[in-house]
């Protein structure tokens, strides 16, 4: 998915820095928020997730429910269900194509729409601090295993590592190699 | 930054100018909050973060306007730009640092985030380097270091800079416009171990 093919940092730096002319008036006289190549991002992150059995019932759920999926250009990479029937995910404008970040970060957003259809609300405000915690953190986790399973498959069916390491540069390698154990464990 | 959080009054107000024309509902003003903070390169214009806490995790973006005018920080560099000639930048001895701190950290680059390194403790990775590697950083590290050339009609700011796993010497040119450039760097270190910066 991502070319690592090594690159001066100075002319990365210069290309990402330098001013593009003609570009900018009409940015800022709109909201601007899509990202140019949302459709281009979104078809790929589907595609991806499509070589998985989870990933193809996060998407036809996507598609029972009409859930509308939005890319939208932000300084960082993020995934977020600002409201009920819209999963939004952020990407940086310079990206072309669809990442592993992304990747997740879909799976992220339709999950939890998921978890509302289910009835398996954000905590309210209102519960104490020590009950808010324990909620966000079970449907954190909830959200995480799916991402296993979604990185696991692709990985198993198709030798797409990408997701797994995408898990795994967040400090998680000892998590993703026990789950790589429990789901190669439970398969036997 | 010294942030200032709006009351409700002006957060709903400011919510609306920024969804206006989208049919998107990024944030709703039971559940956001607007908070706001001056830079001291802008004589117009402040540095909007508004902030849905509804959503998991909370949705976060960060806008430029000046009361009236509302433009969404959205990684591009050209973005700054425009809003430079917008905002009266005004850039000098003092201020120049703190635009290119607030230009590196709201410029997204496809390979990485890339880290202004103003003194060794700000590197995590430090503390499991050997006496010898320890000592290189330290003998060689310089802080940042400001000049104004009259004939480039710019600022020169020598600084250390993280990036793509390299720890380098760079000569950043800034401009009276604010646009940003590299003139050169030279290698300090390289690391393996990604996302060792302590933020």
């Amino acid at each position: 998915m991502n070319d690592d093919i090594q690159k001066s940092p100075i002319d990365v730096l210069n290309k990402a820095f330098a001013p593009k002319q003609g570009e900018l008036a009409n940015k800022l006289s709109d909201a601007g928020y899509e990202h140019p190549q949302s459709a281009a991002i979104i078809e790929g992150a589907k595609r991806i997730m499509g070589y998985s059995a989870v990933g193809q019932e996060l998407l036809n759920f996507a598609e029972q429910k009409e859930l509308k999926i939005k890319v939208l250009t932000d300084n960082k990479q993020s995934g977020y269900i600002p409201s009920a029937d819209i999963a939004v995910v952020t990407c940086p404008a310079s990206q072309k194509k669809v990442y592993p970040e992304t990747v997740l970060n879909l799976i992220r957003v339709i999950r939890e729409a998921q978890q509302e259809d289910m009835g398996y609300s954000r905590p309210s405000p209102k519960l104490s601090e020590e009950e808010y915690v324990k909620k966000d953190m079970e449907k954190q986790e909830d959200i995480h295993v799916i991402q296993f399973h979604v990185a696991y498959e692709l990985w198993k069916n198709m030798d797409i590592e990408d997701l797994l390491n995408e898990i795994r540069k967040g400090g998680n390698e000892q998590y993703v190699s026990e789950f790589i154990n429990h789901m190669e464990t439970i398969s036997e | 930054m010294n942030w200032h959080r709006l009351d409700r009054e002006k957060t709903i107000e400011i919510i609306n100018t920024v969804q206006n024309g989208t049919d998107l509902s990024l944030f709703n003003p039971k559940t956001s909050e607007v908070k706001c903070a001056s830079l001291p390169f802008y004589r117009n214009f402040l540095q909007y973060r508004l902030t849905n806490y509804a959503s998991l995790p909370c949705f976060t973006f960060d806008y430029l306007g000046n009361g009236e005018k509302f433009y969404h920080l959205n990684g591009e560099a050209d973005t700054i730009y425009k809003i430079n000639e917008q905002a009266h930048l005004n850039l000098n001895i003092k201020t120049v640092m703190p635009y290119l701190r607030f230009f590196l950290d709201n410029v997204s680059i496809d390979d990485g985030e890339v880290y202004l390194v103003e003194n060794t403790d700000d590197l995590s990775f430090i503390d499991s380097m050997g006496p010898d590697q320890k000592k290189h950083l330290e003998d060689h590290f310089e802080a940042p270091s400001i000049s104004y050339e009259p004939t480039l009609s710019a600022f020169i700011v020598k600084c250390t800079l993280y990036f793509m796993g390299i720890l380098m010497h760079t000569s950043i040119r800034i401009d009276n416009n604010g646009v940003v450039s590299i003139l050169d760097q030279t290698m300090l270190m390289q690391s393996h171990i990604h996302s060792e910066i302590r933020k």
